[in-house]
């Protein structure tokens, strides 16, 4: 099996060199070689993207995506644009090749087992089987420490069908590498202008619907009709391209940077979507999209971006190092994500940018947790896992 | 300086007299261990005095609490660090690493690196002014007794002992520390939280009319247990129980005590830091049941009744899968309020919106602040209540016998072995309501 899965691997590195499938091929989910009679696709490269449901690895969930069309955006927000903020602009020309986005953010049906990893992994290190040893370290994963107090991060609740929150960027990195090597297809956090792509659903207008905020209670979750408490995922109106709560409900994890000067450093553009991110060299600040039903409607425009300090939102943390998977500030209660997946995935070599640790900090924070602290847990993510997760629910004498 | 850390109730005034009558003869003799070296030690004022920290107990906890301390006062240094194991005095200082903003001031000198089970003394004795008891609670009333006898202000880590009769030595200490005008700051953290204070605040003050009834919960997930490294020698199990305090009533005083006393305290301090009169309690082990996790319960509910009849409805858990709640629910003549939620519903509706600083923070920043203005803030009086109120729920589920508190004050069960060494001694058996019998 774990022979196959890497010839598996081997291929779709293959297709991600040269995207375009021959027609006897066997089409990977989200790709039809026929136009669709229904519902929406996108037209590229010879074949139709369409929407599809990807399973949560060893559990009875599923999350759908959607394919977003390719194009130019007009990245962050005109100066004339009422409650704009310095760090929106300069506006970018930024060009995308399509990929899909999840329509709704990862909910606690989906977050949970991913957190239910860390006893498994336990679990396996006991019984001294699936080792994390340097060779395979590549394929591990850092499963989420459990939580010592759940109220910060259950405040609105434990419906399964709320966004889930309060957990680090990293920690969400690390939940796309786990479904992506289980399941064999690669997904990760959007960039910020495939994030503001999605969002804007071809809009150049304050919010994807226009520009006054009247609509704004038909589409979004926010301090004006939240309640102060975030809800279950997709409730409110989609935008044009089918995308639920991108305009608030829970904040959104990007791969970026938060930059207080915008776009400065970017090329006027028009830029290759890849080489429009700014990728983070440091801890703090990094970025958040998309309103929240903790901020006020003004934030939950397009264009707004939300800085993320690390430090800040672990002040609640009683214990030092602090967890690199969880915060336990309020102010973490509306910190979510939805996954991407590009269409051409990038080779092994362009993988840990955007799954692992990113800053050295992170990786030695989460080592002493793991190890001296007995908090969090590594182990490996391959196809092999949900049979092996299955295994350890049997019964054994 | 604030209300909540210096009130003192009828009731407590209560609970002071029967802990005293039922201690005299212990502390008498606790008393016989050494005074302090210097009478008048413990005096600071101004700003311009170095607060000179020492650690006792370098896990996760004593580790952001001696961060939360440098970051509280500008001038305060951390000089002594003691642990029962080297290698976790080490891994704190390699922790304090991470925390640029306060490396300048993390001035432990190898010599003043101290492990074993008396790593306590010597950090103690390292000229320290402050001391931060966090180590396992089993461990912190001959800890709290000595750093008063020494004249040290303290950072008290909850709960503050496991068993009766080391609460008689805290509560010792403490009329000690009272006299020497030492600061005693409870790790009781909620006390320190603006929103929680205000709002528990506003419940004394009459918000939902006379509480009645107090439903609360501390109903969480499983937590970390630790393992030798891989290809190291096995651990005797005096070492395994140690390492893995959390799974050992003797070391943690079972969840109960350990974690859920956050609960327990919150209710004891809307009513007015009462003690109970009796509680009937229920409790066992069903999802974890593994020997690795020790003898300690995985559940509890204690139905506590208060003097002047009010209830306290209290459940904890710590199971993974399960509904996880941790929250007090206040029942008034009018209206109801949650307190973590910091809202309260009735016709005195309100919602707190002010602001959220950590409180850790905050009760560290007290309490360096009650140092220098010389009147020291002592948080001893609620946090040998609460200590009392949590063994008692975890006593009532042991013995399945509904117990009052004067039974409980009386109890002479001493928990831990008689001596620490590292040998391989038994884990306790699991009590069972009904067979376990009240000590």
């Amino acid at each position: 099996m774990s022979m196959l899965a890497r010839v598996m691997l081997l291929a779709a590195g293959l297709l991600a060199a040269a995207p375009a499938y021959s027609a006897e091929a066997e089409l990977p989910p989200g790709v039809a070689a026929e136009r669709p009679s229904e519902g929406p696709f996108v037209e590229h490269d010879g074949v139709f993207l369409v929407p599809y449901w990807e399973q949560v690895p060893g559990a009875d969930v599923r999350f759908e995506m959607i394919p977003v069309p390719g194009g130019e955006l007009l990245l962050g927000s005109p100066d004339s644009e009422p409650g704009r903020a310095d760090d929106e602009g300069p506006q970018r020309r930024v060009t995308l090749p399509p990929f899909w986005i999840a329509a709704r953010e990862v909910s606690w049906a989906e977050y949970r087992p991913f957190m239910n990893l860390c006893a498994a992994f336990e679990k396996f290190n006991d019984a001294g089987t699936r080792p994390v040893t340097d060779e395979n370290r590549v394929d591990a994963i850092t499963a989420p420490s459990k939580l010592y107090e759940p109220s910060f991060t259950f405040a609105a609740g434990e419906d399964p069908q709320l966004p889930a929150v309060s957990m680090t960027q990293f920690s969400a990195k690390q939940y796309s590498k786990w479904i992506s090597l289980v399941n064999e297809r690669f997904y990760r956090l959007p960039t910020e202008a495939e994030w503001e792509h999605a969002c804007r659903a071809g809009s150049g207008a304050a919010y994807a619907f226009g520009d006054g905020a009247e609509q704004l209670n038909q589409h979004a979750w926010h301090a004006g009709n939240s309640d102060e408490a975030t809800h279950p995922v997709g409730q409110k109106r989609p935008n044009a391209w089918g995308l639920y709560d991108m305009h608030g409900n829970a904040c959104e994890w990007v791969l970026d940077a938060y930059t207080p000067e915008g776009y400065a450093a970017l090329p006027p553009g028009p830029t290759p979507s890849d080489q429009a991110v700014q990728w983070p060299t440091k801890l703090s600040p990094r970025t958040l999209r998309g309103g929240s039903a903790l901020l006020d409607a003004e934030r939950s425009r397009s264009a707004a971006r939300r800085a993320a300090d690390d430090e800040e939102l672990k002040l609640y943390d009683p214990n030092t190092p602090t967890s690199p998977w969880w915060y336990a500030n309020d102010e973490a209660q509306d910190i979510g994500f939805r996954l991407v997946r590009p269409y051409a995935a990038p080779a092994a070599d362009g993988r840990a940018k955007v799954w692992d640790a990113d800053v050295p900090t992170i990786l030695r924070v989460a080592n002493f947790r793991i190890e001296k602290e007995g908090r969090g847990e590594w182990g490996l993510a391959d196809p092999d896992l949900p049979a092996a997760l299955e295994a350890l629910r049997r019964p054994s004498k | 300086m604030t209300d909540t850390s210096h009130t003192s109730s009828p009731d407590r005034r209560v609970f002071l007299k029967g802990a005293a009558v039922a201690s005299s003869a212990l502390a008498t003799a606790a008393w016989a261990a050494p005074r302090a070296v210097g009478a008048t030690a413990g005096v600071h004022t101004g700003v311009d005095e170095t607060l000179r920290i020492g650690l006792v107990g370098c896990g996760g906890r004593g580790t952001g609490a001696a961060v939360d301390a440098l970051v509280a006062d500008k001038n305060s240094e951390l000089v002594a660090v003691g642990d029962t194991f080297v290698d976790r005095a080490q891994d704190m200082l390699e922790a304090l690493g991470f925390e640029e903003s306060v490396a300048d001031r993390i001035k432990v000198s190898g010599d003043r690196v101290f492990s074993g089970f008396d790593a306590y003394k010597q950090v103690i004795d390292s000229g320290v002014d402050v001391v931060l008891l966090c180590t396992p609670p089993h461990f912190r009333a001959e800890q709290f007794e000595y750093a008063v006898a020494q004249g040290k202000h303290c950072f008290v880590e909850k709960p503050v002992a496991t068993d009766i009769p080391s609460l008689r030595r805290v509560a010792a200490a403490c009329d000690e520390a009272r006299k020497k005008k030492l600061a005693v700051v409870s790790g009781l953290c909620w006390r320190y939280d603006p929103g929680v204070r205000e709002t528990v605040k506003r419940l004394q003050d009459g918000a939902i009319g006379d509480i009645v009834a107090i439903e609360s919960s501390y109903n969480a997930g499983t937590l970390w247990r630790r393992t030798p490294k891989p290809g190291a020698p096995p651990w005797s199990q005096m070492e395994e129980q140690v390492r893995n305090w959390l799974y050992y009533t003797w070391l943690s005083g079972d969840i109960i005590c350990e974690q859920a006393i956050h609960s327990l305290d919150k209710t004891a301090w809307l009513l007015g830091d009462a003690s109970p009169v009796e509680a009937m309690a229920l409790g066992g082990r069903q999802q974890r049941t593994d020997p690795k996790y020790g003898h300690v319960f995985d559940h509890f509910s204690v139905f506590f009744t208060y003097p002047q009849g009010q209830h306290v409805y209290f459940t904890c858990r710590q199971q993974d899968g399960c509904t996880t709640r941790v929250e007090e629910r206040v029942l008034g003549t009018k209206g109801t309020a949650e307190v973590l939620a910091g809202r309260i519903d009735g016709p005195s509706a309100w919602k707190y919106d002010g602001p959220k600083p950590s409180m850790y923070r905050v009760e560290h920043e007290e309490l360096f602040r009650s140092i220098r203005d010389g009147d020291p803030i002592h948080n001893g009086d609620y946090m040998i209540n609460s200590t009392q109120i949590s063994i008692m729920g975890r006593m009532a589920a042991y013995t399945g016998k509904t117990l009052t508190w004067d039974q409980v004050a009386a109890s002479e069960q001493k928990l831990g072995p008689a001596q620490y060494a590292w040998t391989d001694i038994e884990s306790p058996p699991v009590a069972i309501p009904g067979v376990t019998k009240f000590a």
